[in-house]
């Protein structure tokens, strides 16, 4: 057990509060860095899990929900052809208008600090329980089910697989409402094992056809869900070899007797925020154990994790990849900026960069890792931290973007670029002094000498310009393998 | 307004507190310097010049099929299509029974040469009529009810690129995502640059900084990764920008976003780059209404730049080593909807071209004895014609990548 057992409070220092800052969240900045040595590591996990922090529903989503019922139902009466035409362009209207409220407003939301850790824990929960946009066009019920994962995520896992497939986005992201007992679909089922809880290799196809036939009647009426019993098949079924006219709970609970089942969320969990290559077995069966003595309790597994010593073995330190939208919120803290209130530059960016909000490409989630990076993705990460430093030209601005930008200063969100005003603080340090100073606070690992030399000496040349010498290695580092990493 | 510290300063006071911080994270130097991004550099020796290349050119949005290759003596498509049913004598002749939409004109011509070959009635069992899954099973080629994350040319990279002495990326793609196609278990070297516009300067000082930056290595393995890639693609950027700028060419493409992007891979095939597979894309083929404008305009595009591209490819004496192949999600429905237009179908003729094409017309027809709104029913699976290329033209084993065994055809 020692290997889950507690760091010893006299071991937490800077260096260990900045690696669970950053892997916890997207950033270490100073501050943040300060408060968690003042809070202790309990105290920090604590403070950062202890309770859930609501994220409000956007305004343009909530119009969505009360709009979107009567929009349809205007559809299904419409006369004729065009008219029906004409209302479903409404529709898509209204679902991209609710959609892109809901990337800014999350953005914003998960890139307050205090937030961050609680919603990269939902962003992990998430990439288990995946549903995207691809097939649920309606921003409404992705809203629904994150907000979903982040009210019950800290509870016990089989409640929160059991009110998951409740979940309206659910139902219709993986067929369930259309399984019925006179043809059962078995997506559901086959996820529920394969992705949600046990893992391949761990049931058979036999199980897969039975326990679909628990889950019939599962039904969504827009954001409701219905059980239809004429649809349920109440006969008797056997899920891993036990016999019963199970339900859907039922046969949840019957995994959670799986012994794969207690080691499934750990792996998935260790492989989101420690290390991409699995842990040895033992280890992972002695977390597994822990967790399942606690009722499969995620608060339980969270501080489990990141108090441990294994959690701050100098192997697991700033090499972890970071996902697009990491890169992007990371930026923002980073460099003291709000997120840029203009939906089509800020989801092309996190498209170019290979993560389209809350549109995972398949039920497998992001994969993550080495494949975010390719030469395209990480031009798009370069091109993203350039335009961070490039002033706004308002005259250029359309009209939407216009007045995204005074709303957000009249709910003082105004920093969106890095100004030259902020780099100038600098210019009075040596170019050693501000070269030590980026890759102590920018990067996860002290890089090697090189690195620190080339800015110092790239910087040095600089010195006709040297606010805009500053600028461009500023934009280096942000831009540079090393800060890639977490 | 946010009062957290950060790198960097906002006021004095800020950056005074901010560098006030402790030293301990030093205690993690002394990486020793690998070989990694040196390698990167290094020119290696050139792997065999006559290697095959292909194109893949994506109609994205569902090309309908019966309006690209009509067939005019079947009654059964003027009963299905009243209104957008195309005219025996608009259409350039193809068979006794089959015409080209008539702004494939260009095309047509290359098909009398034996350098186009059309496929008819490719598919797929189980079709699935969204677009999204559908481009998912085309790219991945899997069962229509298996969920795939690797693409098939992926595979290709996985299975028969594995330690090519090469610099160049394998795979280039037009467009700023990288196509699921790519999709490998191992990394690979892929490349995207935008369809067309200006190419950015790579000569730049900030660039050279970002490569010395990079060549400045660390030890661990995503960390060399990243490296290693960064400094792909600071190599390739470079080498991609003067190609294409420096790109001289006798013919003439049109300005659309199709033509310039395969007048660029024009550009780097003539450069020499020694990628094995192209990706490009033209969009606007979901043509649910008023169909019959728009679609001939999206095939006068694909005509042209098509044929452009080979004229061009010939005249620098490339053209026996390009093969060009169009896909799309799918063919629309054959009856026609209430506003023009054609809903999501099934299968669709595609087109191969290139000097290596053998048989000009393969595969059957399908048949239009159906029910208005029934589907096509697909004779080719599309999978027959990935096997053709991959085992003919690519040389690599197609049982391998598609794992199963597909009949193959003869258009190469």
């Amino acid at each position: 057990m020692q290997a889950w057992a507690p760091l010893s409070p006299r071991q937490w220092n800077e260096a260990h509060a900045r690696h669970l800052l950053r892997r916890i969240g997207f950033s270490a900045t100073p501050g943040a860095v300060d408060d968690a040595m003042q809070r202790g590591l309990h105290g920090t996990i604590e403070y950062y899990f202890g309770k859930t922090r609501p994220f409000p529903i956007p305004h343009r989503v909530q119009r969505e929900v009360t709009e979107l019922p009567k929009l349809r139902q205007e559809i299904r009466t419409a006369k004729d052809e065009e008219k029906r035409r004409m209302l479903r362009r409404d529709e898509r209207t209204l679902s991209s208008s609710s959609y892109q409220d809901f990337a800014i407003s999350w953005l914003s939301f998960a890139r307050e600090q205090e937030n961050s850790p609680q919603e990269k824990y939902v962003m992990f929960l998430q990439d288990i329980f995946v549903v995207s946009r691809e097939k649920i066009k309606p921003a409404a019920y992705l809203y629904q089910h994150q907000n979903l994962l982040r009210r019950e995520g800290f509870g016990a896992y089989p409640d929160l697989t059991k009110s998951v497939s409740r979940s309206p986005a659910m139902i219709n992201y993986l067929d369930l409402h259309r399984s019925s007992k006179k043809s059962p679909n078995e997506n559901f089922a086959r996820e529920l094992f394969e992705l949600f809880t046990l893992g391949e290799g761990n049931y058979t196809e036999q199980d897969i056809k039975q326990a679909a036939r628990a889950f019939t009647g599962y039904r969504a009426r827009g954001s409701r869900f219905i059980f239809d019993k004429n649809a349920f098949d109440g006969t008797p079924k056997t899920v891993f070899g036990r016999t019963g006219n199970w339900n859907g709970d039922q046969v949840i609970d019957i995994v959670y007797d799986q012994p794969a089942a207690a080691t499934f969320v750990p792996r998935e969990f260790l492989k989101f925020y420690l290390a991409e290559e699995p842990l040895p077995e033992p280890y992972l069966e002695q977390l597994g154990r822990l967790w399942a003595s606690k009722g499969y309790d995620m608060h339980f597994l969270i501080e489990t994790v990141f108090t441990s010593r294994m959690f701050y073995q100098p192997e697991y330190q700033g090499n972890l990849i970071k996902s697009p939208i990491h890169y992007y919120i990371g930026l923002c803290q980073d460099l003291r900026l709000d997120v840029i209130p203009f939906p089509t530059r800020v989801l092309g960016s996190l498209r170019g960069m290979g993560q389209v909000f809350q549109t995972p490409p398949n039920v497998r989630g992001w994969v993550g890792g080495k494949h975010w990076i390719n030469t395209t993705t990480l031009a798009a990460r370069r091109q993203l931290a350039q335009t961070l430093f490039n002033p706004i030209d308002e005259e250029k601005l359309n009209a939407d973007d216009f007045v995204e930008l005074q709303a957000a200063r009249a709910e003082d969100r105004a920093d969106f670029v890095v100004t030259e005003e902020r780099l100038s603080g600098l210019q009075d340090k040596s170019p050693e002094y501000i070269s030590e100073h980026f890759c102590r606070y920018f990067l996860p690992a002290s890089p090697p000498d090189a690195f620190r030399d080339t800015l110092a000496r790239y910087l040095k040349s600089k010195e006709k310009d040297y606010v805009e010498g500053i600028k461009e290695i500023t934009v280096a580092v942000l831009q540079s393998p090393q800060y890639q990493l977490s | 307004m946010h009062n957290e510290h950060t790198p960097l300063p906002v006021t004095r006071r800020d950056f005074l507190r901010a560098s006030g911080g402790a030293l301990g994270f030093l205690a993690f130097s002394g990486f020793a310097p690998s070989l990694l991004a040196q390698s990167a550099l290094k020119q290696l020796p050139k792997a065999e010049k006559d290697r095959t290349i292909l194109v893949l050119v994506q109609l994205a949005g569902g090309n309908d099929g019966l309006n690209t290759i009509v067939p005019f003596a079947d009654d059964n498509y003027y009963r299905l299509r009243p209104s957008i049913g195309l005219k025996q004598d608009q259409l350039v002749d193809l068979s006794d029974t089959l015409g080209f939409h008539p702004s494939l004109d260009p095309m047509a011509r290359l098909f009398y040469e034996g350098q186009l070959s059309v496929v008819q009635n490719v598919g797929y069992p189980n079709p699935n009529r969204s677009h999204f899954r559908s481009s998912e099973i085309w790219e991945t080629a899997t069962d229509s009810d298996v969920n795939g994350y690797t693409g098939w040319v992926g595979r290709y990279f996985d299975n028969a690129c594995a330690g090519t002495p090469t610099d160049d990326p394998l795979g280039v793609h037009l467009g700023d995502q990288v196509p699921q196609m790519f999709a490998a278990n191992d990394p690979h070297n892929v490349f995207g640059l935008q369809a067309r516009g200006r190419v950015a300067q790579q000569e730049k000082e900030d660039v050279m900084l970002l490569e010395s930056l990079t060549t400045a290595s660390t030890k661990d393995e995503n960390a060399s990764y990243l490296q290693h890639t960064m400094m792909d693609a600071l190599v390739t950027e470079r080498r991609v920008q003067a190609l294409i700028n420096d790109y001289r060419t006798p013919v003439n493409y049109s300005g659309d976003g199709l033509s310039q992007s395969l007048k660029r891979v024009a550009a780097l095939i003539a450069g020499g780059m020694e990628t094995r597979v192209y990706f490009v894309s033209q969009g606007g083929y979901d043509t649910h209404s008023n169909q019959l404008g728009n679609h001939a305009n999206r095939l006068r595009e694909l005509a042209n730049a098509m044929s452009t591209f080979q004229q061009d490819l010939k005249k620098k004496g490339l053209d026996g080593q390009v093969l060009t192949m169009t896909f799309s999600e799918f063919g629309r429905r054959p009856s026609e909807n209430a506003s023009q237009g054609t809903d999501h179908g099934t299968a669709a003729p595609l087109f191969v071209m290139g000097t290596g094409v053998r048989e000009t017309l393969v595969g059957t027809p399908a048949s239009l004895d159906l029910k208005k709104n029934q589907d096509l029913e697909f004779s080719t699976d599309f999978r027959q014609v990935y096997a053709t290329v991959i085992d003919k033209w690519l040389q690599a084993d197609s049982t391998q990548i598609l794992g199963q065994q597909f009949e193959t055809m003869e258009f190469i």
